[in-house]
């Protein structure tokens, strides 16, 4: 495939079957019926667009010596010229003259030259499908003194001369054209080049001649074959026969052949490695790995022309045989199937991807922490923004977990500890090594060996025993960083690491992101404090459920809320800003109530600093 | 608002009520609907399939982060869930080169990749 065409034209005329057929044809509304009414009215530099459909000749549409654009307004596939196996289906002669996207079939021409397509000194065909034309000379296409034919697929089309093309003079140039399946009654089945031609990056595969032809391609004289494939193809005695020359002055250079291509360099006789040649299956693109992607000569013209699929022709330096340019190779260093482009860990074949939670910044937990007795809601009794780093390998298989937890405020006279468990029960805990907790010793947390808290029957974390001893008290205000004017306290940052010995689990089955974090009140192991609906881990006093204010149905799955539905914590994607001490969160934050009363339908975003939102005196 | 200008004495005990004086109700004032999960987000089951195997990217629509990150073979249906604010309503997937924009409807969102 070709850019679109994009030069400044004169005249802009339409051609379709639905047209009024109003000379000059300036409108769709008014376009021509037939390609060549369109053709006579114009002039050198105009365009003439062709509507979908099936535009079946009794004539041919012959440009003359005018410069004229005919192209199709939706490609090949939707706009057909069909000669009806009665008449050629196009001749041009001028250097700005171009026929572009069409299927050009049942052409026939089998006393002169081209069946779909003659170019008589000069001009291009591309973006075209030329199939099942006959001629004597070129049965798809014959250029005779010049011109150019470019991304096209030229197949199944028959004649003396050249089955697909017959290049007859120098100044003729076929190039990212795939050839198959042409058949010759006598000399080149794919392509015969006669006194010049250059052949530049065409597959030629699958055509037919007689024995001693060149079945793929016969070049005589100053024919020049560059960066090519010529491969499969078999004279009618069902003998491979790729090609043939004849006389003297012609060169294959960078070809992929057998036998040997002579006259040239490069030439390589190795199998080209398509996709697939199965019969009915085929596909010309080259697999990874093939001889021919790389070991092309580069030209000049490759700057400015995509391959035949439309791509950058030269992709890695030096251009690939054939029509079909193949992406790189993405570099992958440490072998472990991810690009490095796209491997967070390009020398670790161990590891592949960082996953983050939440995907940006930080996310915050606030917890009251008089439970089962009610709070005053200010949401500041331990205030402790968090992210994970799970850190998959290329089987998507969890390898660690980084947590990191800052611990903001606790606006508590309590001494909190802190931790989380695991959301379900798939991971085993003695696959597990954790570190980079803060647990004093002789605490009344009780650690295994790995890390993990003991006499649990969920993995489980304590993050830190005191919130106290994390973060001193400046001697005034309640708890740390919640009374305004107090001073204030750096946060303090914990980084927990949780290795996975056995790399068995995926990123879904650990859900780290689906944790459940408690706080542990004033050093009692017994007493946890969980996110509403988050069940106490086994080391909980369960007989607190249910009372105070504690509304808990352990039967129905329903923790931590009170009978009017109130929680003890709340967890936000964000960080979030905090009350300051004894400020109900509704006075600081304006929709809080409006989202929870319509079950979070209002306002899902009241936390953020939007206009009207908060009260900023009432936030920390 | 006019009326709280003009009628001072009922101001007053509007302000004591919370009620249409732009101060919030109090939290034991709310009625909240038992089942509110009180979350800010939402976990969300993607299951992708794809005719090529590379490194699919579960995005928002804006920015550069990404909720989830992974090798998708060719073939086979990769099945992750990932834990997204409640207020992201579409995604951007991306695979190779390629990239689209999806609604998210419910809890799961199906893909295949051609």
């Amino acid at each position: 495939m070709l850019a679109s065409v994009s030069a400044i034209f004169a005249t802009t005329r339409y051609v379709s079957l639905t047209g009024t057929s109003e000379s000059p044809y300036i409108t769709p509304a008014t376009a021509a019926n037939t390609i060549q009414d369109a053709v006579t009215v114009s002039v050198t530099g105009d365009l003439i667009l062709v509507d979908n459909g099936t535009y079946v000749l009794t004539t041919l549409i012959d440009l003359g010596t005018k410069g004229i654009v005919v192209q199709s307004m939706n490609g090949p596939a939707v706009t057909i010229v069909d000669g009806n196996n009665a008449v050629k289906c196009f001749e041009i002669d001028h250097t700005d003259a171009l026929i572009d996207g069409f299927t050009i079939i049942n052409g026939k021409n089998l006393s002169g030259y081209g069946g779909g397509v003659e170019i008589q000194n000069a001009g291009t065909v591309q973006n075209c499908i030329i199939t099942n034309n006959q001629s004597r000379d070129g049965g798809g296409v014959a250029l005779h003194s010049g011109g150019v034919v470019q991304n096209c697929i030229v197949s199944e089309n028959t004649s003396q001369y050249g089955g697909g093309i017959r290049c007859y003079n120098s100044g003729t140039t076929v190039r990212n054209c795939l050839v198959i399946n042409n058949t010759t009654t006598n000399l080149g089945g794919g392509i015969n080049t006669w006194n010049g031609g250059d052949i530049y990056n065409c597959t030629i595969a699958h055509n037919t001649s007689p024995p001693g032809n060149g079945a793929g391609i016969r070049t005589r004289q100053a024919g020049h074959v560059f960066n090519s494939i010529i491969y499969e193809n078999y004279n009618t005695s069902g003998i491979l026969e790729n090609w043939d020359v004849d006389g003297s002055g012609y060169t294959y250079n960078n070809v992929c052949t057998v036998p040997l291509a002579p006259n040239g360099s490069n030439n390589i006789t190795s199998d080209p490695n398509f996709v697939s040649i199965i019969p009915g299956s085929e596909d010309y693109h080259l697999q990874a790995g093939s001889p021919c992607i790389n070991t092309g000569l580069n030209a000049g013209w490759m700057a400015t022309v995509l391959d035949l699929d439309g791509n950058t022709r030269i992709q890695d330096v030096t251009v690939d045989m054939g029509p079909y340019e193949s992406s790189p190779v993405p570099v992958d260093t440490d072998g472990d199937g991810v690009p490095d482009v796209d491997d967070d860990y390009p020398n670790d074949a161990s590891r592949a991807f960082n996953n983050y939670f939440p995907a940006s910044g930080y996310c915050t937990l606030a917890f009251e922490d008089l439970w089962p007795g009610k709070g005053d809601y200010d949401f500041n009794d331990l205030v402790c923004d968090y992210t994970f780093q799970t850190v998959t390998n290329a089987s998507n298989k969890v390898v660690e977990i980084f947590g990191t937890f800052v611990v903001k405020a606790f606006g508590a006279s309590y001494h909190n500890g802190f931790g989380f468990q695991f959301a379900n029960d798939n991971v085993s805990q003695a696959d597990l090594n954790v570190s980079g907790f803060d647990i004093e010793s002789g605490s009344y947390i009780i650690l295994a060996a790995n890390g993990v808290e003991s006499g649990q029957t969920r993995p489980t974390i304590i993050v830190y025993d005191n919130s106290f001893r994390l973060m001193q008290w400046p001697g005034s205000g309640t708890g740390i960083n919640t009374v305004p004017g107090a001073p204030y306290v750096t946060p303090d940052t914990l980084r927990v690491t949780i290795e996975f010995t056995s790399q068995t689990y995926s990123i879904t089955q650990v859900a780290i992101d689906q944790f459940n974090p408690f706080i542990i009140a004033n050093l009692d192991r017994n007493v946890e404090i969980h996110l509403p609906d988050k069940p106490p881990t086994s080391l909980a006093d369960l007989a607190l459920l249910g009372t105070d204010m504690d509304d808990s149905d352990p039967g129905s799955g329903r923790y931590y809320k009170t009978a009017t539905n109130l929680p003890w914590g709340l967890n936000f994607y964000q960080s979030f800003d905090y009350p300051v001490e004894e400020v109900e969160i509704v006075d600081a934050y304006n929709h809080f109530v409006e989202w929870a009363e319509s079950n979070g339908l209002l306002y899902p975003l009241w936390y953020e600093d939007n206009p009207g939102y908060r009260n900023a005196s009432n936030i920390y | 608002m006019f009326v709280a200008v003009i009628s001072l004495p009922s101001c007053k005990k509007i302000e004591q009520t919370h009620e249409d004086s732009g101060i919030s109700k109090r939290m034991d004032e709310m009625a909240v609907n038992p089942n509110f999960s009180w979350e800010t987000s939402r976990v969300v089951e993607f299951s992708l399939t794809a005719t090529t195997t590379g490194v699919v990217y579960i995005k928002p629509v804006e920015g550069q982060s990404y909720f989830h990150k992974g090798l998708l073979s060719a073939g086979e249906t990769y099945t992750i869930q990932a834990t997204i604010p409640s207020s992201v309503k579409e995604v951007k997937l991306s695979l190779n080169g390629f990239t689209c924009t999806l609604p998210i409807i419910g809890n799961k969102l199906q893909y295949q990749f051609n």
